[in-house]
């Protein structure tokens, strides 16, 4: 009876295979799998496990929004916001990066806080008060260079400052962290011709502002 | 002396081309249109060399990474209990947050509106038909009365199993069709409450799903 044809056709069905599509997938980056380990520990409800993740990434972020959201004390509420985001909305991560992940409801909060800010609109931006980082030097590079590159970032955060939000958003998006028109145009909701638009708008309003100090630039 | 030329009329450019040649962001003929236009008016070519400078020093401001790692964050974004236990869902908001994970709801709105929809539909359906029937019946009742008292032998009434009928042969089949008409004209508008709902909840899922494109929504 065991011997049946039926049995054996039964028994030597191979199981379906089904794709695992949870955040669970083992990641050869030792950041990524840490990340992931700590995300899953916090959708089990490990508060500290959460709490692990923001003090990884609460200074990747705010120097993101910073940069978006020039005030920062809006930028920290924006900040904070995200990662609030982040807690509640844990269930629907689709697996990847969680650097990224975070980065996206960063960027989302960032743009909030701006739509808040244009629906009340009060004192402009101050200028961004991250004219004292400076990328590491060789001891050997020229003082005189040093400076000059200062002066040319306080000039170009001031002019950042007083270009619109959508401007300055798309720009920081694409030339300062890196990401291409899609991306951006994925994470602010818009067409890629309005990225690139914005894009180079910005830098033409960027110019204007920047009509007297070009020689800051230029050489 | 040309380039004065072009120069007076430089207000009149397309500054966004030449920006956008800058970019790199031209194709096919606009590409040439840009390096005539640089080539005819200095103050383009200027306004490109700019462009260029400018999107060079954007770059070098160093990005969110490379600024993290020597600015750390003005404060603590760690969540307290209280935070936690404020954001967890609870009761139907929990129900609501399982339903609503952007997979799921998709499905599962889609399938929701549906049928509301067609429930709608059957609903009022329902509700049309039987009005008439109502009507007919009560039509029918009259015309039946009329011929049994015209003609109390002849006919249907004449028969053995009319004869087994009750005295007044009109009241069972009038009566029949409106408990009939009757529960299903009641049944429609609950019907419809329910399909309505359904659309509602199913909607609101499919919106929810088209919503969480946006991450962290």
């Amino acid at each position: 009876m065991l011997d049946s044809r039926r049995l054996s056709i039964a028994v030597r069905r191979t199981p379906q295979i089904v794709e695992d599509r949870r955040s669970t997938v083992v990641s050869d980056d030792p950041v990524q799998r840490r990340d992931l380990i700590l995300l899953e520990q916090a959708r089990g409800g490990d508060l500290h496990a959460f709490n692990d993740l923001v003090v990884c990434y609460q200074d990747l972020l705010f120097a993101l929004v910073v940069r978006m959201v020039p005030d920062r004390d809006q930028a920290s509420d924006a900040v904070q916001e995200a990662f609030f985001s982040a807690f509640r909305n844990m269930a629907a991560f689709r697996g990847g990066s969680v650097r990224s992940w975070l980065s996206r409801i960063a960027i989302n909060a960032a743009m909030d806080a701006q739509r808040l800010k244009k629906r009340r609109p009060a004192d402009p931006y101050p200028e961004l008060e991250d004219d004292s980082w400076q990328p590491p030097s060789n001891e050997a590079d020229n003082p005189v260079a040093i400076s000059l590159q200062a002066e040319r970032h306080r000039a170009l955060n001031g002019a950042l400052a007083q270009i619109t939000d959508d401007q300055r958003s798309a720009i920081v998006l694409f030339d300062v962290e890196g990401y291409d028109y899609a991306e951006i145009a994925g994470m602010t909701g818009v067409s890629l011709g309005t990225v690139k638009s914005r894009i180079h708008r910005g830098r033409l309003a960027l110019r204007d502002r920047l009509s007297d100090r070009m020689d800051l630039f230029r050489g | 002396m040309a380039d004065r030329g072009a120069a007076e009329f430089h207000p009149s450019h397309d500054l966004e081309l030449v920006a956008r040649a800058a970019a790199g962001d031209l194709a096919g003929g606009e590409v040439m249109g840009a390096r005539a236009l640089v080539a005819s008016c200095a103050t383009c070519a200027e306004l490109e060399r700019d462009l260029h400078a400018i999107a060079g020093a954007t770059r070098g401001l160093g990005n969110a990474a490379a600024v993290s790692a020597s600015r750390p964050a003005p404060r603590d974004f760690r969540l307290s209990a209280a935070d936690a236990d404020r954001l967890r869902p609870r009761g139907w908001l929990r129900v609501w947050r399982v339903l609503a994970e952007p997979r799921r709801a998709r499905g599962f709105g889609g399938a929701l509106a549906t049928l509301g929809l067609v429930g709608l539909l059957v609903s009022t359906g329902i509700a049309a038909p039987f009005d008439g029937a109502d009507g007919a019946a009560s039509e029918m009742t009259g015309a039946t009365k009329d011929v049994v008292s015209a003609a109390p032998g002849v006919g249907p009434a004449s028969t053995d199993d009319a004869a087994a009928l009750p005295a007044n042969p009109t009241s069972s089949t009038t009566i029949g069709a409106r408990e009939y008409s009757n529960s299903n004209v009641a049944a429609a508008p609950m019907l419809a409450i329910a399909s309505g709902a359904m659309l509602i909840l199913g909607s609101a899922l499919l919106l929810v799903s088209w919503r969480s494109r946006r991450v962290g929504s």
